[in-house]
């Protein structure tokens, strides 16, 4: 039984990852998108409600998806889909995720991690697997129910399908054949539910028909089930005048045996059920580990849509635009009002949007004064590519852009000074790791890279680097003070279409606007400036 | 007799494993990698892989031999047989156990069954595969020969009347009310339709809960005492049938199971190996050169495979009129690795068996010997070049004629000028007797001491970093332009080469 709501083809599984995520995570600030994801601020009523109440599960899992990157067009819109419908019933996405979070809580009440090794295979594992099984087949129809009640409001492939295939699982012939199997094994465990019998107190007794062959030295062997099921009666005790008669009259028929009074006989039916009712619960381990499976799966891939509401819903409370973006060629790159969401929701809502149409600039170089807004648009830039590349909304009015295969971050690290190589040397190792991960069609961010040496030794690397990486057909975003390199680039490829040299703009009068206008480098960074207006 | 092992059936008596575990298979970690293999195959089959071949040609036939059982339809026929026979020796071990003479009897009849059967179907599936070894073939001449026994048909036609009869026996057993039901008779079979048609997918065996158990529950006394009253013709020709064929194993069938699982036992282990991503390869034996591709030491692989760490594949390459290999190089650069590997190649290829490696070509050795140098032995009290020395006496002493030797780190605690010395005239000694094998030393001295001998380095990275790589030595060093940039393969040239 599937899920398939992250993809259309397949389970959850976490390969092709992007290189170094925890490095990609701290330079883009994720983290403030995944505490997003986990402050459940559901639409309860026609207002949304900001409890603010923290489920870290849901910011576990937004991260553990967003480091997988969707690889084409198909996989986007299925999932731009459902976030779609995921918007539109937020009570349904929401309590699809109550019920698997219950009957995982449920389950592992019930020991499900608790099967130390000796254990296994004995007859409390056994009422514990039958208890097991009730409750996810309960879970499953509990599911079932839902999509039936929502299932109008629904339009997109993924829940459709899952519909589909939940109808098809559950359908009522099935359903029938479960509650049979289900009330047969509940002399063992009460499993079946509500009883109708007249009398107050009821017995559950088996009645089990085994055939069987001699072949094995005579013994039993060679054993076929030929029914079984539980008798519901009223109780009776078993120690009583009627039992005691019961019982001494039968063991005079031949081939009958009696088992009042008789210990080693009780011993030997005792064992027979217990064999037989395991027998029978073997044709449903099965449904179980695919049932389970399910939910485990649910659990994860329904948290994923419940995160990308929580996210949508601090756009919307701090009024910052956003949109499904647009996949584009390789190469496009066109967006309006693109906000680096995470400085958003930081800072209230009150930030610049940038728009601009970079198709076919393979190689952006970002220069101008310090504050400028250079490193916040680098950021803008590689976190919507990554919540885009996951299926999710972005901050701007509209974004359209290719796919890239992988996205690198190589930002200045101030913080790793602790490392025992130098600095540069770390860079210089990161770099390398880069290169030999860089894959087909890589995005490569770079913040203030090579700036832990000298600005001639700097721009001699970043030379190097960037030129060999360019020619090899990387698509780069660089934010750089390596003044001398900008220039040297810039003599080289100032004809050269797919290049383009971006600034920070700087108004006559010495504001910033915190916008990225075409610009070629400069021989300063304004930091004179910058210090006059802080210091002067 | 017929054996799978020698073409001759004379296996060879005066073989290493024969008196007692070969030094090599300690210094190889073949015992750990023999651990592996015969996990669970017992120590009969154990022994078998103490014992080379006794010639060229029963390391030719058990090659070939292993060539077929390798094949998808042998290796299923084998499998098969011998699934069986572990049944067969299961079904004995009841019957030795049982309390009551009829139980004996019938296990003894089970026993036969499957027996038969597992001839049967041996037969079948032998002819049906396409064989290409001598050995094979042998095989299935053999199992012909047996089944057309006419004493052996005599006692199968017999058989087969008592165990269908036998067979034919049900019991119906209700258990309802507090009470058994017994009857003669077969059900219809529904209620395992319904969990078969609705519940699809692996079911387990409905198991006795008392098949455990040597003696007869009370249960299935009250059973056995129903069908002794109403079937006691059966019960009478079982008794002859057992006072008349007390015997019917083949004669000879017996230490061919043990050969058998011998090839089963590594073409399964080779099998799981594969599939978690190691090479195995057939090596071509009838080179006059060694060489080899993707070499790997096995025994640190089944190490590393449960830590998820992979093993540097190594090349070796040593020509016909080469003699030795010389390994050199820094501490823990892989080394002694190395040499294992070596080993292990020229071991698994005498014993007829795939080797660790891409690809391999191995010429035919007399024999395998190694010396590994040990910790002093403190319990003697000997200095440890002495015991050195007297370990080396008798590798030097006998006749060592085209032997493949594997030395490592001799002499270390003699001084520099007489550990070389020393060192050049085992070299001498062993190139002189003809044979070959590889020497790891520290000495760098030796790789230059005589002609015929192949120097072999361990690399180290640009950083100094260890890289378990061995090459023939002839390292250059380059120096770039930025240090540190070309230390990570970055400057501008590097990079498009990497691009490349």
């Amino acid at each position: 039984m599937n899920v398939h709501l992250l993809y259309a083809d397949r389970e959850w599984t976490s390969a092709k990852s992007y290189f170094d995520w925890s490095g990609m995570t701290k330079d883009l600030g994720l983290k403030t998108l995944f505490r997003c994801a986990s402050l459940d601020s559901i639409v309860r009523s026609s207002r949304a409600v900001y409890t603010e109440q923290e489920d870290p599960f849901l910011g576990q899992t937004m991260r553990r998806v967003m480091r997988v990157p969707l690889q084409n067009e198909e996989e986007i819109r299925y999932r731009q889909e459902i976030v779609k419908d995921c918007l539109r019933k937020q009570g349904f996405v929401d309590s699809l995720y109550r019920i698997s979070c219950k009957l995982l809580e449920d389950w592992e009440a019930l020991g499900r991690k608790s099967t130390t090794a000796g254990e296994r295979d004995t007859k409390a594992k056994l009422l514990m697997d039958l208890q097991v099984l009730k409750l996810l087949v309960d879970g499953m129809l509990e599911v079932q129910a839902l999509f039936l009640e929502n299932i109008e409001g629904l339009s997109s492939e993924g829940f459709l399908n899952l519909f589909d295939r939940i109808q098809e699982e559950l359908s009522e012939e099935r359903t029938a054949s479960l509650n049979t199997l289900l009330q047969s094994l509940s002399f063992y465990v009460d499993i079946s539910g509500h009883t109708t019998v007249r009398s107050d107190y009821v017995v559950r007794l088996p009645r089990i028909r085994v055939d069987c062959s001699l072949t094995n030295g005579l013994k039993i062997g060679d054993l076929k089930l030929e029914s079984f099921e539980t008798v519901v009666k009223p109780y009776s005790n078993p120690y009583g005048l009627r039992a005691r008669m019961y019982g001494k009259l039968t063991s005079l028929a031949p081939g009958v045996i009696s088992l009042y009074n008789d210990q080693a006989m009780r011993e030997d039916a005792g064992e027979l059920e217990y064999q037989a009712v395991s027998y029978v619960y073997s044709y449903c381990s099965s449904l179980v580990a695919s049932f389970g499976q399910f939910f485990d799966q649910l659990h994860f891939q329904i948290a994923f849509y419940l995160g990308a509401i929580n996210i949508r819903s601090q756009m919307q409370r701090f009024k910052i635009d956003h949109c499904f973006p647009e996949v584009g060629q390789p190469g496009e790159l066109a967006y309006k009002e693109l906000k680096e969401v995470v400085m958003s929701i930081e800072q209230g809502g009150k930030t610049v949007g940038n728009s601009g149409s970079l198709d076919g600039r393979q190689l952006v170089i970002i220069t101008g004064a310090n504050q400028g807004g250079k490193s916040t648009f680098l950021r803008s830039i590689g976190i919507a590519q990554v919540m885009f590349q996951s299926g999710l909304m972005v901050a701007a009015l509209s974004y359209r852009a290719g796919l890239h295969t992988s996205l690198f971050t190589h930002f200045t690290r101030r913080e790793d000074s602790a490392m025992n190589s130098g600095r540069l040397d770390e860079e210089l190792r990161r770099m390398d790791q880069i290169v030999s991960n860089l894959g087909e069609d890589p995005l490569l961010l770079l913040n203030e890279s090579f700036a832990t040496t000298t600005e001639k030794e700097g721009s001699a690397i970043a030379y190097d680097i960037i030129r060999a990486l360019k020619e090899e057909g990387v698509r780069i975003f660089m934010v750089t003070h390596l003044l001398s390199f900008a220039q040297q680039m810039y003599a080289d490829t100032k004809e050269e279409e797919k290049v383009l040299f971006l600034s920070a703009e700087h108004l006559e009068d010495g504001r910033r606007t915190f916008k990225m206008i075409p610009h070629a480098p400069e021989l300063t960074s304004f930091g004179l400036e910058l210090y006059e207006e802080v210091l002067g | 007799m017929f054996s799978l092992l020698s073409k001759t059936g004379n296996l060879r008596e005066d073989g290493p494993g024969n008196v007692e575990i070969p030094v090599f298979f300690t210094d190889l970690n073949l015992d750990q990698i023999l651990e592996r293999v015969t996990e669970g195959w017992g120590e009969d089959v154990r022994k078998l892989y103490l014992n080379f071949p006794a010639d060229r040609e029963d390391e030719e036939y058990r090659r070939a031999v292993y060539g077929d059982v390798k094949k998808e339809g042998v290796l299923s026929a084998l499998t098969e047989y011998y699934a069986s026979i572990r049944q067969r020796r299961n079904v004995a071990e009841r019957r030795e156990k049982a309390y009551e003479e009829l139980q004996q009897q019938v296990w003894y009849l089970r026993e036969t069954y499957t027996y038969a059967a597992a001839l049967d179907t041996l037969y079948e599936k032998l002819n049906a595969a396409e064989l290409s070894s001598e050995g094979m073939k042998g095989l299935a001449a053999f199992v012909k020969s047996c089944i057309s026994e006419d004493s052996y048909r005599e006692m199968k036609e017999e058989m087969l009347k008592l165990w269908t009869e036998l067979s034919s026996f049900r019991v119906l057993l209700t258990y309802e009310k507090e009470r058994f039901t017994l009857s003669e008779g077969k059900g219809e079979g529904e209620f395992e339709a319904f969990l078969a048609e609705n519940f699809p997918g692996q079911s387990r065996e409905f198991k006795s809960p008392f098949l455990d158990i040597e003696y007869f529950s009370k249960l299935e006394e009250e059973i056995v005492k129903l069908f002794r009253k109403k079937h006691k013709g059966f019960f009478k020709s079982l008794r002859d049938f057992c006072t008349a064929y007390p015997e019917y194993l083949h004669e000879g069938l017996g230490p061919l199971e043990n050969e058998i699982a011998f090839y089963l036992s590594y073409a399964k282990f080779q099998r799981k190996m594969q599939e978690k991503g190691f090479a195995f390869c057939a090596p071509g034996a009838s080179a006059d050169k060694l060489s080899a591709t993707g070499l790997y030491d096995l025994a640190l692989a089944l190490v590393n495979m449960e830590a998820g760490k992979e093993v540097v594949p190594n090349e070796a390459y040593l020509a016909a009129d080469e003699d030795f290999f010389v390994l050199t190089g820094p501490n823990q650069g892989g080394k002694t690795t190395y040499g294992r590997s070596l080993g292990q190649l020229v071991y698994f290829s005498k014993m007829g068996l795939d080797v660790p490696a891409d690809t391999a070509q191995v010429p035919y050795y007399r024999n395998l010997w190694t010396h590994f140098s040990v910790e002093e032995s403190a319990e003697t009290g000997r200095g440890k070049l002495m015991d050195e020395l007297e370990r080396l006496k008798p590798i030097m002493d006998k006749e060592q004629n085209g032997a493949f030797v594997v030395i490592n780190e001799l002499f270390t605690t003699a001084a520099n000028f007489d550990a070389i010395e020393m060192g050049k005239r085992v070299l001498e000694y062993l190139i002189k007797q003809q044979c070959k094998g590889i020497y790891v030393t520290h000495l760098e001295e030796l790789s230059t001491a005589y002609e015929g001998i192949v120097s072999l380095r361990a690399t180290v990275g640009k950083d100094h970093e260890l890289t378990y790589h061995i090459e023939r030595s002839s390292v250059t060093q380059s120096t770039g332009t930025n240090r540190q940039l070309v230390k990570y393969r970055l400057s501008y040239e590097q990079l498009k080469e990497r691009f490349a």
